[in-house]
């Protein structure tokens, strides 16, 4: 997978409600606003040793889901879209919402970026010290 | 504003070393996502390794720096927490990550820190991270290792950070 396709790594879930899961975790590198839409998660080969971890992912398990952002929160508020590398929770409804667990990556198919992704756009992982 | 290469220019160095200092890992000039702009959030650490994790991760984005800054100016500008302080030591400041940078008192090339950070028993660390999955991995690990700097690392971490380097 390249850094700089949709993505947004799920480090834990809250309990489906309604149909609806709330995932919390990190997003890529691309801005994830409301009513974003992702049709695929994967599993990536766990790397440890440091000269490993330049290197690209391996998916190891990818299925098809079908869902859409229709909240997001980050420090205790609601926002309009999830910056790039930014922490927070997306709240997600469609089909394949019961499968995700932490360790799951969302994304999209086959996406080939058609916009400039960072840095010239101004928009890369937050970074920070975090 | 130092390059990093000897004491900062506006603050005695026994201030810096006896206050709180903010770290932040970037990339230079970054102004930061609009979002943390638009909210005037900024998120920095109070651990050198933490910082250090992100500015490697930033390493593929451009020049991977990691900023410190005086924690003084920020208190009445504490932010609200987010998701997974506790395990980046955070302190979201609000202020744009472009003030921020702008308030820094030295800037690090993010090997200076690797380097320091390896000279504490930090290593071997990573030069590079495929991106945020793997920091976030990295983050989770060494925070499940305790590997985070005590007060003392902290305190030596700064002082070899502002030894003057003698290269030939």
């Amino acid at each position: 997978m390249k850094t700089d396709q949709v993505e947004f790594i799920v480090v834990g879930t809250a309990p489906e409600e309604m149909g609806r899961i709330t995932v919390i975790g990190r997003n890529g590198n691309r801005l994830i606003p409301l009513n974003e839409t992702f049709d695929a998660m994967v599993r990536h080969r766990r790397r440890r040793i440091p000269e490993e971890l330049g290197a690209e992912p391996v998916v190891e398990e990818e299925r098809t889901i079908d869902v859409r952002v229709v909240a997001i929160h980050a420090y205790e508020r609601s926002l309009e879209a999830l910056g790039q590398g930014m922490t927070g929770s997306l709240s997600l409804e469609g089909q394949g919402v019961r499968w995700l667990t932490a360790g799951w990556v969302l994304t999209k198919r086959n996406e080939s970026p058609d916009v400039p992704v960072h840095p010239s756009e101004a928009t890369t992982a937050q970074s920070a010290g975090s | 504003m130092s390059d990093g290469t000897g004491s900062p220019p506006h603050e005695p160095k026994t201030a810096i070393l006896s206050g709180v200092i903010l770290y932040r890992g970037t990339k230079l000039g970054w102004r930061g996502n609009p979002i943390a702009q638009k909210a005037r959030i900024t998120c920095t650490t109070t651990d050198p390794f933490v910082a250090t994790l992100f500015a490697i991760e930033c390493r593929n984005h451009g020049a991977a720096v990691v900023l410190l800054a005086s924690h003084g100016p920020f208190e009445r500008l504490i932010g609200p927490p987010n998701w997974f302080d506790l395990i980046e030591s955070s302190v979201n400041v609000l202020v744009t990550p472009q003030e921020f940078a702008e308030s820094a008192f030295m800037i690090v090339e993010l090997d200076r820190s690797i380097t320091i950070l390896e000279k504490l028993g930090f290593g071997p660390l990573p030069r590079r991270m495929n991106g945020n999955e793997m920091l976030q991995s990295e983050l989770d690990e060494t925070h499940r290792l305790g590997l985070r700097l005590t007060l003392e690392q902290i305190d030596e971490f700064n002082q070899l950070i502002l030894e003057p380097r003698h290269e030939n």
